[in-house]
C-alpha cells in the first residue's frame, strides 16, 4: 500500500502566492468596478454647472456647453450696475411721465 | 414737437414719448414688437411662454430662444451683483405665498394655505449656450418679474433710437429707458409710490438725459391673505417673505434700466444696509423710509425750488 506523497514546503509556497496572486486580481477588478460606479453615481448626482468644458460629443441629455460661467460674488462685483452718464438733475417741470412701484 | 401715447401691456401701463411727433407710430409699433416678444418669452402666467416651459420641465434640457437666453442672462447677472438679493429662482416662493397668477386676477382675500419658501439659488439654473436651451433641477421655477420689463423697456429704446428720428423714452410700468437725443433740459420723471399716480403724486420731479430709471416700492402688487395679512410681491430671495418694508419705495439712475431695476429691487431687499451699498455703486438713488423721511445717495439732486 501507498502512502500519501508527504507536502513539500515548496509546493506549499507555490499554492499561497496562487491564492495571493487571486485575491490580488479580485481586490484589482473589484475597485475598478467600484470607482466607476462612484463616478457614475456622482456624475449624476451633481449638477453639471460645476463644470465648465464639456467635449463636443456629449450625448443629448447633456449640454455642449454650461453656463452662465459669470464668475462667483466678490470676483468682480456689481459691475452691471453702473451709474448713468449724466447724473438726475432736480426739474421743476409741470408734465412729464412717472416711475413709481409697478 | 413732443408725441405721446399711452396704453395696458403686461399687466401694467406702457407708454412711449418721442422728441419727433412724426415718429411716433413707428416708435409704438417698436416698443410693442418688443413687448409681445418678452411677454411670450417670460411670462410666468401663460402656459405657452418659453418660461412656463423651462418651469414645467425640470431635469431637462428645454430649447429656448435667443431672447429668453438674453433675459436669463440678465436675470442671473442680477443675482451675482446683488449676492442674491434679486434671484431669478424666486418663482416657487411667489406662487406658494399666494401670487400665482396675472396679479390682475388674483382675488382681493387669497384664501387657503400659503407659505414662504427661500429661492432655491440661482446657481442651479443651467444653460447651455450653443444649443440655447436651459435645465432646472426639480424644485426650482423660475421668474423674470425683476427684471424682464426693464430689459424690454431697455431693448425698446435702443430699437427706437436705432430706426427713428429723435430721442425716446420707454417707460414699462414705472421702468424708464431713454435713448437718442434728450429734449432740452432732459426728460422730467416724477418719482413716487405709484407708477398709476399722476405727475402731481406725492414724491419728487427730476429730469434724464440717458440711461434708465426704476422705482420699487412695497406698496405696489399687494395682496390679502387670511392667516399672513397684506403681503407684497418684493420678496427675500433668502427667506421667501416680502421685504421688510424698511424702505417704502426706492427710485435708482442707472446707466440701464435694468441696472436701475435690479439697484432698487435689492435696496428694497436689503432694508438700511442699503444706502452704503448703493453709495458705493456711485449710483444715484432717492430712498424713502416707511415713515416716509427722504434719503439722498449718489448725488441724487435735491427737490427743486419752486
Amino acid at each position: 500500500m501507498d502512502e500519501a506523497p508527504t507536502p513539500q514546503p515548496g509546493d506549499a509556497r507555490a499554492a499561497a502566492l496562487r491564492r495571493a496572486s487571486l485575491v490580488k486580481r479580485w481586490v484589482a477588478g473589484g475597485a475598478v468596478a467600484l470607482t466607476g460606479i462612484f463616478s457614475a453615481v456622482a456624475a449624476h448626482a451633481l449638477p453639471a454647472s460645476h463644470s465648465k468644458h464639456r467635449t463636443g460629443a456629449a450625448a443629448s441629455s447633456s449640454p455642449a456647453a454650461v453656463t452662465p460661467d459669470l464668475g462667483d460674488e466678490g470676483s468682480a462685483p456689481q459691475q452691471s450696475i453702473t451709474p448713468p452718464a449724466a447724473v438726475p438733475q432736480a426739474s421743476s417741470a409741470a408734465s412729464g411721465v412717472v416711475s413709481g412701484g409697478s | 414737437m413732443r408725441g405721446e401715447a399711452t396704453w395696458r401691456a403686461l399687466g401694467t401701463t406702457a407708454q412711449v414719448v418721442v422728441t419727433v411727433e412724426e415718429e411716433l407710430d413707428a416708435a409704438r409699433s417698436l416698443v410693442e414688437r418688443e413687448l409681445t416678444a418678452i411677454d411670450l418669452a417670460c411670462s410666468r402666467f401663460r402656459a405657452d411662454s418659453e418660461l412656463a416651459r423651462v418651469n414645467s420641465s425640470p431635469g431637462q434640457w428645454v430649447p429656448v430662444g435667443d431672447l429668453f437666453m438674453e433675459a436669463l442672462r440678465t436675470g442671473i447677472e442680477a443675482a451675482r451683483a446683488t449676492a442674491g438679493d434679486v434671484d431669478p429662482t424666486v418663482g416657487r416662493a411667489l406662487r406658494v405665498a399666494g401670487y400665482d397668477t396675472d396679479f390682475a386676477e388674483l382675488p382681493a382675500l387669497r384664501r387657503g394655505r400659503l407659505r414662504f419658501a427661500p429661492a432655491p439659488g440661482w446657481k442651479l439654473v443651467q444653460m447651455d449656450d450653443v444649443r440655447r436651451a436651459v435645465r432646472v433641477p426639480r424644485g426650482v421655477e423660475i421668474d423674470l418679474g425683476a427684471t424682464a420689463k426693464a430689459l424690454a423697456a431697455d431693448r425698446a429704446a435702443r430699437a427706437c433710437a436705432a430706426e427713428l428720428d429723435g430721442g425716446v423714452l420707454v417707460n414699462l410700468g414705472g421702468d424708464i429707458a431713454v435713448a437718442g437725443a434728450a429734449p432740452d433740459g432732459g426728460w422730467p420723471v416724477r418719482v413716487t409710490d405709484d407708477h398709476e399716480a399722476g405727475f402731481g403724486a406725492p414724491g419728487q420731479t427730476v429730469s434724464i438725459a440717458s440711461g434708465g430709471l426704476a422705482t420699487s416700492s412695497v406698496t405696489a402688487r399687494r395682496w390679502r391673505t387670511r392667516r399672513a395679512g397684506e403681503l407684497h410681491h418684493i420678496l427675500d430671495p433668502a427667506s421667501g417673505r416680502p421685504a421688510s418694508g424698511f424702505w417704502r419705495t426706492v427710485s435708482v439712475a442707472a446707466a440701464s434700466c435694468v441696472a436701475a431695476n435690479v439697484a432698487s429691487t435689492a435696496a428694497i431687499v436689503r432694508g438700511a444696509a442699503a444706502l452704503s451699498w448703493l453709495d458705493g455703486l456711485n449710483v444715484p438713488a432717492r430712498l424713502v423710509g416707511a415713515d416716509g423721511v427722504v434719503a439722498r445717495v449718489g448725488n441724487w439732486p435735491e427737490e427743486a425750488v419752486a
